[in-house]
């Protein structure tokens, strides 16, 4: 099976394009085969159907890149990830994204 | 987009600070060059950029610098921006300014405000002189570039106008109450 992330965003938060970048990187970097699919939040019905905890969330292989365990899905929220030495940041860490990425079992 | 154009004055305001007293623009006890910034709890670019906010109001306080932070986020969409949360913040961080409860979102509307954070800078005389964001690195403070506040603060205070006036701010927008109207 092909390795597939899925990139759920909105329109309001400006992570979505920095974040594809760093996800597109890391693949290069690791010279790997994967699926990449965004899908635009544009509602609220879509962002409960979704499960869209906040832009950018990030499936790969549908799990979630630093899982938020919440039941809130709203669909103007920009969500936050683990910043490289502590803190937090609206972008997910280039080298945890690469980590992950790495572990993927190619076909 | 900005409601106050530059060269313009600004629009006083009368909010509740999370230090318990009511802070208006007007407070004589404010210093000459007044820093309005429209930020929130909750937005990881707000919180990216809350130590700078410190570092600014630390460094330039005895230059005459004011900052007051507002947030007019609709709380009950996003609890982590109540006025209780806000409280909270505040002294988790130790803001070295106000931070006011904009519940009504009036003061937001009336700036022009859209994301947070958003900054306003007024000069001696009340008169905007910069608009937008702080800098143009919201995630690394060390690979900071362009520190557009801190360089228009620095043109004030030298008594010049800032070389760059306006920059588009980056950062979450504004979450507005619905504004439901019966027919």
């Amino acid at each position: 099976m092909k390795n597939k992330i899925l990139i759920i965003h909105n329109d309001s938060c400006p992570s979505y394009k920095p974040t594809l970048e760093r996800i597109q990187r890391a693949i290069n970097d690791l010279n790997l085969s994967v699926d990449i699919k965004s899908k635009l939040i544009s509602t609220e019905s879509e962002a409960n159907q979704f499960k869209f905890i906040g832009s950018p969330t990030i499936l790969i292989n549908d799990v979630q890149f630093e899982e938020i365990n919440t039941n809130i899905y709203r669909l103007d929220n920009c969500r936050t990830f683990e910043k490289d030495g502590g803190g937090i940041s609206p972008l997910p860490s280039q080298k945890k994204l690469k980590k992950i990425l790495s572990e993927l079992k190619e076909d | 987009m900005s409601n106050i154009k530059l060269n313009e004055p600004y629009i006083n305001f009368l909010l509740p600070s999370t230090d318990g007293n009511d802070v208006s623009l007007d407070m004589a006890s404010l210093g000459e060059y007044k820093l309005v910034i429209f930020s929130c709890n909750h937005c990881p670019y707000a919180q990216a950029w809350e130590d700078r906010i410190i570092n600014i109001q630390k460094k330039y306080k005895s230059s005459g610098l004011s900052t007051i932070m507002i947030s007019s986020n609709d709380a009950e969409k996003y609890p982590e921006d109540n006025f209780t949360k806000m409280k909270e913040r505040h002294s988790e961080k130790k803001f070295n300014f106000s931070y006011l409860y904009d519940e009504t979102q009036e003061v937001a509307k009336m700036y022009g405000a859209e994301r947070t954070p958003e900054v306003f800078l007024f000069n001696e005389l009340g008169l905007l002189k910069y608009q937008g964001t702080i800098d143009d690195n919201y995630e690394d403070e060390s690979n900071v570039n362009k520190k557009y506040l801190e360089d228009a603060i620095e043109s004030l205070i030298e008594g010049k106008d800032p070389e760059i006036s306006s920059t588009d701010p980056v950062g979450c927008t504004i979450k507005w109450k619905i504004n439901l109207i019966e027919l």
